[in-house]
Formats: structure tokens, C-alpha cells, sequence
């Protein structure tokens, strides 16, 4: 997770400039989750996304509503 | 590996791991935040912590969270109002009362972090009582994990403020608020202003709850939080039931360029009690 790190080393909190960086992080997270996570994948490719490739923006990336996590446990199978 | 829970205050519990490089991930942002917040100070202070004593059986994020606060700056003591018994927490006014009495003597900064519900009702307690403190000076409220099912018990700020003022002589610009969830633990601070800036690690899509299209800001929608912060659980964009508003940040006169988000109210309050149901419940105390 070499993205996360640099992410959540900026030195400035609220800097506006990161947005490429955020971006390619949750890209970098979405990978491993789609490939350590059979539920997530399958919800994923039940929203036609297969690949972080199909992520150009934040907003395209599938959204977990929080009550699934309050119903099943979803965790991935190997930490980064 | 670390798993957290939500409050679960509704019956209904999240459960999310954490794996170590989130948890560093974690204490970065925090210490980050908090700096910048400048709530990371080398005086050391005296705790009253407004929320839940450790206790092996607890694992919520809310006590965690609470308890790590009380690091931010050396601890001389720390007093916690949720005790836990046999028949779950319990609240005990009393003890913090009678701590107020001894710290108002003394020269170390009080700092209070917890649930705005028991903060307010230790408030009005105090109001009800005609008593009111001096503290020391750099003594802080901090506030986080929301007010829960006492969600009717909530005031408006400007109220909140008054009495922290009244009872404790605490001015509003010392007056903190934190927000985050376990499904997305990302340290929101509010500014100076009390508005909480999306810091760098996250960013919040507000969306049309009939279609889910995100909308612009400045419109009321269902709060869509996303962070890359962990990996052990699938918590990437997580749809929460709040509905918010997000503001551009030039609106916001603190500097901070980031838009802010405001918590409007939740979608389906099936867990919110009557005013009067939710003051027995502060006064019995919660089971965790």
C-alpha cells in the first residue's frame, strides 16, 4: 500500500492539491480488496466494475451501504 | 490485527479489522490532525473522559477512540463517567462533580472528550445545582461520537456553548468537536468555525437518496464517505444512513479551502427516543 503511505504522509492536512494521489490510492485499495475479497468482488462485478481501471473518479467506486457491516462480516483475507 | 465495533447503541453492531499499515496510517492522520487542530501540547492536563472506562468486554471504536484522546497530552489523572458493572455502564455524575471541585483548585488544564449527550447533561446538572467552575486556564471540551439514540436530547450549539461557558467557564473556542465512524475512521476536526473540513485522506460524495447520483454541493443528500485508509475490511466508499450537506470551503472564513460537511439528520430514525425515554436511558446508563 505504498499510495496510502505517501497519502497519509502529506504534511498538510487540508491540502487540495492531492487529488491524483487520493485517487490512485483508493485504485491501489480497490485491487487488493477485489482480490482478497470474494464477497466485495462479487458485489463489484454485480455494478459492472471488474477492475480499478473502470474507477475514474471517487464517486465510481462501489458503495458498501455501512448497515452490511452491522449484518456480515466481509474482511479481506490477507492484510497489505 | 485490531477489530473494532460500532456503538451499537441500536442493537446493531459494525464490525471492521484494522491491519497494522492502516493503524499507522491511523496515527498519522491523527497526530497531523491534531497538531494542526494545535490539540497536541506538552502541559499536561487532567482528564474527565465523558464516555466509556476500558473494560476488556468493550470493544467499541467510541472507547478506543476516547481513550487514545487522553494521550494527546500528558495525563496527570483521568476520570471516566461510564463505569463498568455488572449490569453494564453506569453513570456516575457524583464522582465527576466532586473531581470538578478539586481540579478548579489546582493549576493543570482540564480537558473533558466524550459524548455531547453526558457532557450536556453534566451541564445542566451542574446549572440545576447553581454550581459553576473556574478551571484552569487552556481547559478544553472535546466532543465525539455523537449523541446516539439521545438524539432527541440534542441542543443546538450556540445552547451547548452557553452552558459550557455558565457551568464551567469554558469559552466556545476551546470547545472541539471529532467525527468519524468505525466503517470510516478518518479524524474529522471541526475549525474554528465548527465546521468540519474534509481533510486530505478522505473525501465525502453527497448523493440523491431516491437515485444515488451524486449531487453539487450546497444540496441535501445521503452522506457517501470514502478513505483508502484500511484494507482488512471493504470500508473503501461506505453509504452511511446521515443525510449532510456538503459546503464549498471558500464559504468558510477559517482559511481551510477543503469543503465541509454538516450532518443534517439521519434517514431512518428507527433507534431515536422520545425525550423522555432518552433521559431514563442517560440515567440507568447503556450496555455495551
Amino acid at each position: 500500500m505504498k499510495l496510502r503511505r505517501k497519502l497519509f504522509a502529506s504534511k498538510d492536512p487540508y491540502d487540495c492539491t492531492k487529488e491524483q494521489l487520493f485517487l490512485d490510492a483508493c485504485r491501489e485499495n480497490f485491487d487488493h480488496l477485489i482480490s482478497h475479497c470474494d464477497d466485495y468482488k462479487k458485489i463489484c462485478e454485480g455494478l459492472g466494475i471488474r477492475s480499478s481501471e473502470d474507477i475514474a473518479k471517487p464517486e465510481d467506486l462501489p458503495v458498501i451501504p455501512t448497515m452490511l457491516s452491522s449484518r456480515n462480516t466481509h474482511d479481506a483475507d490477507e492484510a497489505a | 490485527m485490531v477489530m473494532a465495533t460500532s456503538s451499537g447503541t441500536s442493537g446493531k453492531m459494525s464490525h471492521v479489522r484494522f491491519e497494522f499499515g492502516a493503524l499507522m496510517a491511523a496515527l498519522r492522520m491523527s497526530v497531523k490532525v491534531t497538531r494542526y487542530h494545535g490539540i497536541i501540547t506538552a502541559k499536561p492536563c487532567r482528564y474527565i473522559v465523558m464516555g466509556y472506562k476500558p473494560h476488556r468486554s468493550n470493544k467499541t471504536a467510541v472507547a478506543k477512540v476516547a481513550y487514545l484522546t487522553t494521550f494527546l497530552a500528558p495525563a496527570l489523572s483521568r476520570k471516566f463517567i461510564l463505569k463498568h458493572t455488572a449490569d453494564g455502564y453506569k453513570p456516575d455524575f457524583e464522582s465527576i462533580v466532586n473531581a470538578l471541585k478539586k481540579y478548579e483548585k489546582g493549576r493543570a488544564p482540564v480537558r473533558f472528550m466524550g459524548f455531547p449527550s453526558y457532557t450536556f447533561f453534566l451541564f445542566r446538572l451542574l446549572e440545576e445545582r447553581g454550581l459553576s467552575f473556574k478551571l484552569p486556564k487552556g481547559s478544553k471540551v472535546m466532543l465525539g461520537g455523537g449523541w446516539k439514540q439521545f438524539y432527541q436530547e440534542a441542543v443546538d450549539k450556540a445552547t451547548f456553548y452557553k452552558l459550557a461557558k455558565k457551568t464551567l467557564n469554558i469559552d466556545e473556542e476551546n470547545i472541539v468537536e471529532f467525527f468519524g465512524a468505525v466503517e470510516h475512521p478518518i479524524l474529522y476536526t471541526d475549525c474554528a468555525y465548527h465546521h468540519f473540513h474534509v481533510p486530505v485522506y478522505s473525501k465525502i460524495v453527497i448523493r440523491d437518496p431516491d437515485t444515488l447520483e451524486p449531487l453539487e454541493n450546497g444540496r441535501t443528500g445521503l452522506v457517501n464517505l470514502i478513505s483508502p485508509l484500511c484494507t482488512a475490511t471493504p470500508i473503501l466508499s461506505v453509504m452511511t444512513d446521515d443525510l449532510g450537506i456538503l459546503h464549498n470551503g471558500e464559504e468558510c472564513p477559517c482559511g481551510v479551502r477543503s469543503p465541509y460537511l454538516e450532518i443534517i439528520g439521519r434517514v431512518a430514525p428507527d433507534d431515536i427516543k422520545t425525550c423522555a425515554a432518552g433521559a431514563a436511558d442517560i440515567l440507568q446508563g447503556v450496555k455495551v
